[in-house]
């Protein structure tokens, strides 16, 4: 038993030697191939997992729930944020500032934000997640219920007895 | 979208647009009034510092000539719309004290004369009960709760116990076992303990010294500690002992996900400590008898609807 845990951990340690290098493949939902740092790559809570079980490294992983589309723009998260330090202030200050026009741009898109949200949720990338979800959640701060409907396509389904309820909870707000 | 991301957009929204999106259709209604949901969004409410207060009042009409409050204090950082500072969040004119509080709960215990047995009673904010219930009575005041971190809960050394070492309890193996402080901190020292970040921190605040020390335990392999001081906080006037006894281990620290460090030393003021920017953000004038951590959630009208609560309960 200690002898193999031994191996094992002799095994992962000479694995984390190599990684820095290594590459990793990601395949969209169409067939399309990205190939990434494993840095990069490592932002993902799913891929990460996958590729420290000896995972299928090198014949890549498919992500049938990702659009090309999609996966290119949270490979440009991943990028940043996989690929470059943030030690100092300066590069803190940088990360923070990239992530700002990131979702700016996002946020004038709303399906695709969906879309990233979503694929960000699947693939496990706390602050990319953190992120989107802290946009979807600024734009329906200020709206009333019907603006939040209108802009999300919610059918209004309520039943009388929720319309009860509601009156009753806005007394006592 | 799945419920799992809607949890995660609508926890990051303050109580009232909240209470909107309860409004939307059946499917927000459902997933915003789980108790899954609201205990999340209470998660993400600033960090509060709770302190119990009893101030002398002249009032004619009433039995009591005190008034037992429950005041928090707000880091200055809050990201929702409750304004920085202290404000207070329960008025009593019953003696009755604050005894500790989890997610939302809040503990309380009637005062009663000569030290007799007294019903402790829990108020919940977070979840949609509106009942309050009697969970035990007991005749002693206990221990000082200990300071839960990871597995561990620790104590801090014994008020009589000079030479003593703190004790720890892992909840995994239930086994206690003795911990060395850290070494220049005399036991008179010795300040509230808390959680940073998964590590044992100590406060220490000495009577000649305008400064407050952080200690943190880092454990080492053979399962003793390890201790660094990681920071020195200057405090201002009226914030430190100067030459007087101060109550031994009494009060509380905590540090919030922002990385702001509150300190409460029970009967001086407290204060609110930016870790990151290394600055003191807020020192507040009112001392606090007793004080406990506190997430609160507005989702049900939290004042009037305890206030009621603490009214009957305490009558029953």
């Amino acid at each position: 038993m200690a002898t193999g845990s031994g191996a094992a951990a002799a095994a992962a340690d000479a694995e984390e030697k190599e990684s820095g290098s290594r590459m990793i493949t990601l395949t969209s939902n169409e067939g399309k191939a990205f190939v990434v740092t494993e840095a990069s790559a490592r932002q993902s809570a799913t891929i990460r997992s996958m590729v420290d079980d000896g995972g299928c490294v090198d014949k890549g992983f498919p992500l049938p729930n990702v659009d090309s589309k999609t996966l290119a723009r949270v490979i440009q998260y991943c990028d940043e944020h996989g690929n470059k330090e943030a030690h100092t202030v300066d590069e803190r200050a940088a990360l923070a500032k990239f992530d700002k026009d990131f979702i700016a741009e996002l946020d004038a898109d709303k399906a695709f934000l969906y879309d990233v949200t979503m694929a960000a949720n699947y693939l496990h990338i706390q602050g990319l997640f953190a992120l989107t979800t802290q946009c979807i959640a600024d734009t329906i701060k200020g709206k009333t219920p019907e603006e939040i409907r209108t802009a999300f396509g919610i059918e209004y389904d309520l039943t009388a007895q929720d319309e009860e309820e509601i009156k009753e909870e806005d007394t006592h707000a | 979208m799945g419920d799992d991301v809607v949890v995660q957009i609508l926890s990051r929204l303050p109580a009232k647009a909240v209470l909107r999106c309860r409004a939307v259709c059946r499917s927000w209604r459902r997933i915003t009034t789980t108790a899954y949901f609201v205990a999340a969004h209470s998660r993400r409410r600033p960090l509060q510092l709770l302190g119990y207060t009893g101030l002398v009042v002249d009032s004619s009409s009433s039995p009591y000539s005190y008034v037992f409050t429950v005041t928090s204090v707000v880091p200055a950082f809050c990201d929702g719309d409750d304004a920085a500072g202290c404000r207070i969040l329960l008025r009593h004119n019953m003696r009755v004290s604050l005894r500790g509080s989890c997610d939302g709960l809040l503990l309380f215990e009637r005062k009663t004369g000569g030290g007799a047995a007294a019903p402790t009673t829990a108020c919940s904010s977070a979840t949609r009960r509106r009942g309050s219930w009697s969970i035990c009575r007991r005749r002693r005041t206990p221990r000082r709760v200990g300071v839960t971190v990871g597995d561990t809960v620790y104590w801090g050394r014994r008020q009589t116990d000079d030479r003593g070492q703190m004790s720890a309890f892992d909840t995994l193996s239930e086994t206690f076992r003795r911990v060395a402080p850290p070494p220049p901190v005399s036991h008179a020292d010795e300040g509230p303990m808390f959680d940073m970040h998964g590590a044992l921190a100590m406060t220490a605040m000495s009577s000649t010294e305008p400064y407050l020390d952080v200690w943190i335990a880092a454990a080492a392999a053979a399962g003793g500690e390890n201790w660094v001081r990681l920071l020195r906080v200057e405090l201002p006037p009226g914030h430190y002992y100067s030459g007087e006894v101060k109550p031994h281990g009494y009060g509380k620290a905590v540090l919030d996900d922002a990385g702001v460090l509150l300190v409460a030393m029970n009967g001086w003021p407290s204060f609110l400590y930016d870790t990151k920017g290394r600055r003191m953000v807020v020192s507040c004038d009112i001392s606090l008898e007793e004080s406990h951590d506190y997430h609160e959630t507005k989702l049900r009208s939290f004042c009037s609807q305890m206030h009621s609560l603490f009214v009957t309960d305490m009558w029953v």
